[in-house]
């Protein structure tokens, strides 16, 4: 199995306006109904591309952009980032969905996700 | 699905680690008991707010409110702790929630002793700490959402949470994030959030104290990269242990202001900048302040 980037996120400062701002442009449709209110973005694709989402950034940053990559073991990949040079921001958490997920920055400063589906399990 | 991270530079910004090394206490204020709904007002009326809501989806801090007669902005504050609870108003919230006499009275003494035991620290470290830090210190729904975890009804569930605590969803996540990147909160499974904050936080002033502790963890973690993967001419480390007369501290701060504010100056002129550094500047006693002088 590859390691594939299976979502993108966009965190920014005013979720709301801006996921607005995205369907209006490209007639994405999003869905907050899930337990941590995130709003998930469906680009109506017929499954080509990658779903997104928004998430609130923290008070301090700019709006940006990250990339999850599915994996099949977190904890093992937080290792491993950090073998290679790379840093923890958030260690593997269990999220209400089932997804198991860890925020990462590699060596460059660029932060990114890595996310194991409860689906894989 | 997925929880935001916080910028690198996100709060690492705790300047009063040592502040309070070697204090000694000059007053002895009586312990406050740990704040729980059997000993807190104002935990009992969140922990009867969730149960509520746990108990109808439509109920709402505004129900609640109009249920007591109060006004649910004024109750909202109460509840968070930005607004004291008298005495007069726990008898009257008491009596129309039907709690016994013997009751009101042990939470009316309570709450005379958490509000002697938070005093003015919160104030004071807020003052001390930059931007970033304070603004994680000084949300009240951080330590909030904390509490909430330890409640037997409660919900992973950032909608509840929110609804519980008056809150937009929004800073209910932007939270998270920052709770679960400080290390005071783990989601261990898709039902259970653990405070990770541990038993030393009781309180909202506690778990301001734990995050900054965390801070404080995090500064020297990047402060000891920086010393092995930074080349020298890009960074500066120095610290001098003196001995000195109490008198000279004043004139000492002084200085340590006007250097700071100076230096900020400077690194303020470009408009384009290709870089963040971490600054601090920590100068307290090693000796305790009532201690004899050093030899």
């Amino acid at each position: 199995m590859g390691r594939p980037v299976t979502q993108w996120q966009m965190l920014s400062k005013n979720p709301e306006p801006h996921a607005a701002f995205y369907t209006k442009l490209f007639g994405w449709t999003v869905n907050a109904d899930n337990a941590l209110g995130y709003r998930m973005v469906d680009t109506g694709s017929g499954g080509r591309g990658i779903p997104g989402g928004f998430w609130p950034a923290p008070p301090e940053a700019h709006s940006f952009v990250q990339l999850f990559i599915e994996v099949d073991d977190v904890p093992a990949t937080v290792e491993k980032t950090k073998s290679l040079g790379g840093s923890v921001i958030m260690p593997a958490q269990k999220l209400p969905d089932g997804d198991e997920m860890a925020i990462l920055l590699d060596p460059e400063g660029v932060s990114f996700g890595v996310v194991k589906p409860r689906s894989s399990r | 699905m997925l929880v935001a991270p916080l910028s690198r530079t996100a709060g690492l910004a705790a300047r009063d680690s040592g502040a309070t090394i070697g204090r000694v206490k000059t007053h002895v204020t009586p312990p406050a008991p740990r704040a729980t709904p059997e000993s807190s007002f104002r935990h009992f009326l969140q922990a009867e707010l969730a149960r509520r809501c746990d108990d109808n989806p439509q109920y709402s801090l505004r129900a609640f409110a109009m249920h007591l007669g109060a006004d649910h902005s004024t109750l909202g504050q109460q509840i968070r702790g930005v607004r004291p609870l008298t005495p007069a108003a726990i008898e009257a919230i008491g009596a129309q929630l039907g709690l016994p006499r013997e009751r009101l009275d042990a939470y009316v003494a309570n709450e005379r002793l958490f509000a002697a035991a938070g005093a003015t620290r919160r104030d004071r470290e807020v003052r001390e700490l930059t931007r970033d830090a304070a603004s994680l210190v000084t949300d009240w729904w951080h330590y909030a959402i904390l509490e909430l975890t330890r409640l037997e009804g409660f919900r992973a569930d950032s909608r509840w949470v929110a609804r519980v605590l008056g809150i937009p969803v929004d800073d209910v996540n932007r939270s998270l994030s920052a709770l679960l990147h400080l290390g005071l909160l783990e989601m261990r499974d898709p039902r259970t959030w653990v405070d990770r904050s541990g038993d030393a936080a009781s309180s909202f002033e506690d778990f301001t104290r734990v995050a900054i502790e965390r801070y404080a963890e995090e500064l020297r973690r990047l402060s000891l990269a920086a010393a092995s993967e930074v080349p020298p001419g890009l960074r500066d480390r120095r610290s001098t242990t003196i001995a000195l007369a109490t008198s000279r501290v004043p004139e000492a701060l002084e200085a340590i202001a006007r250097f700071h504010r100076e230096l900020g100056e400077i690194l303020s002129r470009d408009a384009e900048r290709d870089a963040v550094y971490r600054f601090e500047i920590d100068f307290f006693p090693l000796t305790r302040p009532n201690a004899p002088p050093p030899e």
